[in-house]
């Protein structure tokens, strides 16, 4: 999998969806004395720097093929800066996770750290992720439901969608306001979006 | 302004708060034929040097205000912004102020280097994402000044009471400007105005805990 002689520079494949990211990761990786950018699709990279979408088929596809093939470490570089995605991505087997305004240095480290086979945040979303933990999660449930809200949908619909009892709706959504300590579900929903606990970027229009 | 002439290069410098983008848009503007990228430098000496500044959202809006350093709507460097923020008010408010082009992530290279070599022909140039977008906008009437107030108190979930007090206008007042909202987005009910608000970027949603100043 990882070869690790000290002769052979380590093998890093950029494959990003926007053009200037990636003309800059290839720029950023141009004269590294210990890694090199490869083009070479045949042969398994050390580490592929990847935009968020394909770091999560990446991931998936590393999940379905077992142990059976050499793979390679994942790198996710991204503006996707919502709590909900940078869980999604660590959880699925990605390793390493920065956002597109992180500078050169970090950049490198986080090649490097990822390559000795450690995970990397950006500190940014370290710290935000430790705040995250002194604040109370929600459960999947409420989560559900906390989605439905920011759909716009009222507590009868959303009981339809979810093939559960109004009465039990009403229960999710005061527990979810109690949680994130706001009065009004209009409030959760802003809340919500703003700490990135729901996914709302399919509703986005590009 | 000074007409450009097509067989002369354009002369091209960046100026980008993310290292990592301006070392991309570089890389991408040097690779073009009949461009000329000006080495790194501070706004000033491209000023001097430069017929395009690519730049960020910030600093372009500072540079064409001339907060920076005296800035000439007609003889300065024409400025076309890239930034990751596609909301509506954001792109009104840069052509505004005087910005020539507007192009967000997910752009191609050969859709940056039409946009700059538009922007040095004196045109305006907005990414195919970003025009897409402001499309989609012209078809949705227009929310006045004062239903827009009203909607950013309901995104930062507010009560009509609430509202009343903060605008110094009667509850009965919002209320008619929330139904107003509702009818012209099409939507019904208060959340969903919120949520359609945030995705249009027809409200500046507060970022407590934004990653991006």
């Amino acid at each position: 999998m990882l070869n690790s002689s000290p002769i052979s520079r380590r093998r890093v494949r950029v494959q990003h969806s926007d053009a200037v990211i990636e003309a800059g990761l290839r720029a950023a990786f141009a004269h590294q004395s210990d890694f090199e950018a490869t083009d070479d699709g045949a042969a398994p990279a050390d580490l592929v720097v990847c935009d968020f979408t394909t770091g999560l088929a990446l991931a998936q596809a590393h999940r379905q093929q077992g142990d059976t093939q050499p793979r390679s470490r994942l790198l996710i570089l991204t503006g996707q800066d919502r709590e909900h995605s940078v869980r999604q991505a660590l959880q699925g087997g990605v390793h390493g996770y920065l956002l597109t305004g992180a500078s050169l240095e970090e950049l490198l480290d986080a090649v490097r750290t990822v390559l000795q086979g450690k995970r990397f945040v950006s500190s940014e979303l370290a710290a935000r992720m430790a705040d995250s933990m002194t604040r109370e999660v929600l459960t999947a449930r409420e989560t559900q439901v906390l989605e439905q809200l920011a759909t716009g949908n009222g507590n009868k619909e959303v009981a339809r969608r979810l093939g559960i009892a109004t009465g039990t709706v009403k229960t999710h959504v005061n527990a979810i306001m109690s949680k994130l300590a706001v009065t009004s579900r209009t409030h959760a929903v802003s809340v919500a979006a703003q700490r990135g606990l729901v996914d709302l970027s399919h509703r986005i229009l590009h | 302004m000074k007409p450009i002439d097509p067989n002369e290069f354009v002369r091209v410098g960046v100026l980008h708060h993310r290292p990592l983008v301006a070392l991309g848009l570089r890389a991408i503007l040097d690779a073009e034929d009949g461009m000329q990228l000006q080495p790194s430098g501070s706004l000033l000496q491209l000023q001097a040097s430069c017929d395009v500044i690519v730049c960020d959202f910030d600093t372009g809006i500072a540079a064409a205000r001339g907060a920076l350093v005296p800035w000439s709507p007609t003889s300065s460097p024409r400025l076309l912004v890239h930034t990751e923020s596609a909301s509506e008010q954001h792109v009104r408010h840069a052509l505004s102020v005087g910005m020539h082009g507007y192009v967000v992530p997910g752009t191609s290279a050969a859709e940056i280097a039409l946009g700059v070599r538009a922007v040095a022909a004196g045109q305006r140039y907005l990414s195919a994402a970003i025009a897409h977008r402001l499309a989609e906008s012209l078809s949705h009437a227009a929310l006045t000044p004062r239903e827009s107030d009203v909607l950013a108190g309901l995104s930062g979930g507010q009560c009509n009471k609430l509202i009343a007090r903060h605008l110094g206008i009667s509850v009965t007042t919002v209320k008619a400007h929330v139904n107003a909202i509702m009818k012209k987005m099409s939507v019904d009910s208060r959340t969903r105005a919120v949520c359609v608000a945030a995705q249009r970027g027809l409200v500046r949603v507060p970022q407590a805990h934004s990653l991006h100043p």
